[in-house]
């Protein structure tokens, strides 16, 4: 019954304290997918996917009583999602620099380590391209063309301009087609 | 996409990545089992709620009349007496001090003859004539240095210095001078 109520209704219930572990598990349910592929076009490994998603729920979890009923629920899962993303990236900068190591190439590394990796592979290439990209520019990227995410609710999410988020698309696009071409 | 890239848009979209079997059906509930952990965890100063409720009665008990009979004898323990007087150590600090002192005195004193008698036993008696015969110029040549009436006359000298100079004459002997001095002078006028 829960998993047909709406966002709304489930985020009233787990307001009211009346089956809160059941609303909130359904509205894990409804996105979890959404969410932690988000996360792992920007983190590539599956244990860092999963660390994040952990964090992203359990801020969810303890964030939902102050969520605004008027707001979108997936827009705001997404804003954790990103942020979360992007801090792991960030920690794992600063414990790169620490240690000498170079972080983009750990990136490129751990997406080499795949199982299935396959340089000559278009599908594989496009990754590779991905990953080149600077991190904002990369999510921008990632819900656009994987989630086909309307530039307006992108807007919601990143709290950036649809102008800015247009002209950042679009120079990922010519970027990730110049190094499919060049390599 | 076709706009900007055709070489983007002919890719294939498709996600390469793999995840371990089952993962989204077991997602939710690992999910809510970490935050029940949390939420334990934070539960905990319930418990201590639960102590403050209780009361703080002691249930062992004590023989009657123990502590009006608890006493204790400790052989031979004297109380410790602390003394208010300055340390000894200052006090023999200072006495080496005033000690040192006193001796540097009494030796630099008996030193001073010493000196004198060594520096007439080395000097010779010729060198102690010639030193008293030119004491002797000296003196004859102070002497010729002596100013006369007529050149202290000339001298500018001021009322208060003349006052303080003759403050230890008597006034007649003065005024005796003074009279002499005038029959002088009217002498040698005429």
């Amino acid at each position: 019954m829960l998993h047909e109520a709406d966002d709304i209704e489930l985020v009233r219930l787990f307001k009211q304290h009346i089956d809160r572990e059941k609303a909130f598990t359904a509205i894990v349910k409804r996105y979890q997918e959404k969410v932690y592929w988000q996360i792992r076009r920007l983190v590539v490994s599956h244990d860092d996917a999963d660390d994040v998603m952990q964090h992203v729920f359990i801020k969810a979890w303890k964030g939902l009583d102050q969520f605004r009923e008027d707001a979108k629920l997936y827009t705001w899962l997404y804003r954790i999602a990103v942020n979360e993303s992007l801090s792991f990236l960030e920690q794992q900068k600063k414990r790169a620099a620490i240690s000498l190591e170079d972080v983009s190439g750990s990136v490129e590394e751990k997406l080499i380590q795949e199982k299935g990796f396959d340089e000559k592979e278009a599908i594989w290439k496009l990754q590779k391209a991905i990953q080149q990209l600077p991190e904002k520019q990369r999510v921008v990227f990632n819900l656009r063309y994987f989630e086909e995410m309307p530039y307006e609710e992108m807007s919601e999410v990143l709290e950036t301009s649809v102008g800015a988020l247009k002209a950042s698309y679009h120079h990922a696009v010519k970027k990730i087609e110049d190094y499919i071409l060049h390599h | 996409m076709n706009d900007i890239s055709q070489t983007v848009a002919n890719l294939d979209g498709s996600t390469p990545f793999v995840l371990p079997p089952d993962y989204f059906s077991q997602f939710p509930e690992k999910l809510i089992q970490i935050i029940e952990n949390e939420e334990s965890k934070k539960a905990e100063p319930n418990f201590s709620e639960l102590l403050g409720s209780l009361q703080k009665k002691n249930p062992l008990v004590v023989p009657p009349g123990y502590f009006n009979a608890f006493n204790i004898d400790v052989p031979g323990s004297a109380p410790n007496v602390f003394s208010l007087q300055p340390r000894k150590w200052i006090a023999y600090a200072a006495a080496a001090c005033i000690g040192g002192l006193i001796f540097g005195l009494i030796y630099l004193s008996s030193q001073q003859p010493k000196q004198l008698t060594l520096a007439s036993q080395t000097i010779s008696s010729k060198t102690i004539e010639s030193f008293l015969n030119e004491n002797e110029a000296l003196d004859e040549s102070f002497k010729e240095m002596e100013f006369s009436a007529d050149e202290l006359a000339f001298m500018d000298v001021s009322a208060s210095t003349i006052s303080e100079l003759l403050k230890d004459i008597p006034d007649t002997d003065i005024s005796g001078f003074l009279d002499q001095q005038g029959s002088d002078e009217s002498k040698s006028m005429y």
